[in-house]
């Protein structure tokens, strides 16, 4: 069995106000695991992550970091840990090189060799003497990440880093976090908002809303979403319709697609094979029927739905 | 110490170290023209030097740099988002508040050093050689150690201004904010420490108008100088505990 490198233990947070920003959430991350933290907006993901590294402290329950309790041995656990939360942050008139020299003064002895490795890694070794002024907002995000492998950790933490990017950087960044999981074993949790984001990077995922963990697993089987929800069309749409409402346990999600007019739907216990043959032998002329790729929102419905049932 | 070179880099390479320099500059040549051409009375080259460095801190021009470099150091770190980076690696508070103190407080030092040998060689040239004199065109002995004391005074006086900087840049978070609300406050209360006794000076930090007394007699008084010294290091400490106590608290945002 391996080992445990990020281990939460019910932690909950409430802000002031009486908002539940986080609710007796546990989690266990292994060894060399890229775990994708998939949440929509507010769900509590950076919440949980700035609890996680001890910038605030949680209400109830613990973090371990390599089996150090961020509570009682904060110094120790934050040693094995690199993150990036909320968007990187640097001093803006000093160079890349000058800030890296930094952070690296903070977290203890770090040699100038590790500067121009972290430097290598992100790829920004050129433009290490620029200012950060001057950096796009694709450099900032990739010389954070490099910030964050500095003491070369064993927990790499990742708040929405794609967040803000355009498609290219979006792809810059998966394939720097892909190769380092490769190259190096380091363990990731990476938050994020994107389901495919996940589904393309990460081996495990957790996932939260409003405040609580509503899954956790491997990300083949519980982000297979595409087994389950199917869109469909015919030339006689209110004939469909009417067919599908007919079989027992279908749910339909959408009943008129605004861009493209499918019906999107829960195949719930069918199959989905078997809810073509029976609405063809009702006589409706099919015209489309696949998998569909979906979005958070119709994932977390999904969620609900499996517990529900 | 060990952040110190990191503070110090931060500082040095700052627009605002540099926006400093040319004010002392400005000022320090300003006042001296002033004199030249307006004085009536005998200035001497050493005169000079007590006057600008007299003068840059009755104006409350130290305040100034010390209010800016200050906002930046400490209040900076909050608005870049770079103090949640710094206490996510195994930082203590109280090490990072020490090391920015010492940086700030050289600064302060080297920009008093930078008014007085400034003061001094412009002083040369633009006023004749002579002795230092005291109220009533006295001449005074020692001005060596007269010097030393308004020196390392002011020089002290910076650490005041520097943690009570500091509590507002850990209250305000935004080193613009910090700026404006630490100045103003700063001037709002001396300017109503005109109206206050000699007695009740006693008690406020040390700084231009509780050393002159001192300094200009013909007998050093160590016994007040001293005290001056304790009472301006009592309101910093209460500063920074304030400061302190209230980052342990906080969540890091
Ligand atoms: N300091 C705070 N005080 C009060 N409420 C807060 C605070 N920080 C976060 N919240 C609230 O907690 C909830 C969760 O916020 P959080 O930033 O953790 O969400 P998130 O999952 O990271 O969202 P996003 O995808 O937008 O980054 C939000 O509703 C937010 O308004
Ligand atoms: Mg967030």
């Amino acid at each position: 069995m391996s080992k445990n490198i990020l281990e939460i233990e019910g932690i909950s947070k409430t802000f002031l106000g009486n908002f539940k920003a986080v609710q007796n959430l546990s989690l266990k991350v292994e060894e060399g695991e890229v775990c994708g933290f998939l949440g929509p907006n507010g769900a509590g993901k950076t919440t949980t992550i700035r609890m996680i590294l001890g910038l605030i402290k949680p209400d109830d329950g613990n973090v371990f970091i390599d089996g150090h309790s961020i509570k009682e041995d904060k110094l120790t656990a934050l040693k094995k840990v690199g993150a990036l939360v909320e968007g990187p942050a640097f001093y803006e008139y000093l160079s890349g090189r000058d800030n890296l020299k930094a952070f690296a003064a903070y977290s203890g002895d770090i040699p100038q060799s590790r500067i121009e490795d972290v430097l290598g890694i992100v790829g920004l070794s050129d433009r290490g003497k620029d200012k950060v002024r001057h950096y796009s907002y694709g450099m900032k995000q990739r010389l954070g990440i490099a910030q964050a492998l500095l003491i070369q950790p064993r927990l790499l933490i990742l708040d929405e880093p794609t967040n803000g990017l355009d498609p290219h950087g979006i792809q810059e960044i998966r394939l720097l976090i892909k190769r380092l999981s490769k190259e190096t074993g380091v363990t990731i949790l990476l938050s994020s908002h994107i389901l495919a984001e996940v589904e393309q990077i990460c081996n495990k995922v957790a996932i939260i809303d409003k405040g609580v963990l509503k899954a956790s697993g491997d990300v083949k089987q519980l982000l297979n979403p595409e087994k389950k929800i199917y869109e469909i069309a015919s030339n006689d749409y209110k004939k469909l319709l009417k067919d599908l409402k007919s079989l027992n346990n279908i749910t339909i999600l959408k009943e008129h697609d605004e861009k493209t007019g499918n019906i999107s739907f829960h195949t719930g216990n069918w199959n989905p094979e078997d809810v073509l043959v029976e609405l063809v032998k009702k006589g409706s002329r099919i015209t489309l029927f696949a998998p569909k790729k979906i979005t958070l929102e119709d994932f977390f419905f999904q969620i609900t739905k499996e517990e529900d049932d | 110490m060990k952040y110190l070179p990191i503070e110090m880099k931060k500082i040095f390479k700052s627009i605002e170290s540099k926006i400093s320099y040319v004010f002392v500059f400005v000022i320090v040549l300003s006042i001296m023209l002033g004199f030249k051409f307006q004085s009536k009375q005998h200035i001497s080259s050493i005169d000079m030097v007590f006057i600008t460095l007299g003068n840059f801190s009755r104006y409350i021009m130290l305040h100034l740099v010390m209010i800016l470099m200050t906002s930046l150091i400490v209040a900076g770190e909050f608005n870049q988002g770079t103090y949640r980076y710094i206490m996510l690696r195994p930082v203590s508070i109280k090490n990072l508040i020490f090391n920015k103190y010492i940086a700030l407080w050289l600064f302060a030092g080297m920009i008093l050093l930078i008014t007085a040998a400034l003061s001094f060689f412009v002083g040369i040239i633009l006023f004749e050689h002579g002795q230092l004199h005291g109220e009533g065109f006295t001449i005074l002995s020692r001005p060596i150690i007269r010097f030393i004391i308004f020196y390392v005074g002011t020089w002290i006086n910076a650490v005041f201004i520097i943690s009570f900087t500091t509590f507002f840049s850990v209250i305000l978070k935004h080193n613009i904010n910090t700026i404006v609300i630490t100045f103003s406050v700063l001037f709002i209360i001396l300017f109503f420490t005109r109206f206050v006794s000699d007695e009740v000076l006693d008690w406020t930090p040390i700084n231009y108008f509780t050393l002159k007394p001192y300094i200009f007699t013909e007998i050093i008084k160590w016994r007040d100088i001293f005290f001056g010294i304790f009472v301006t290091l009592v309101y910093s400490g209460i500063f920074t505990g304030l400061s302190y106590v209230k980052l342990k608290m906080e969540d890091i945002l």
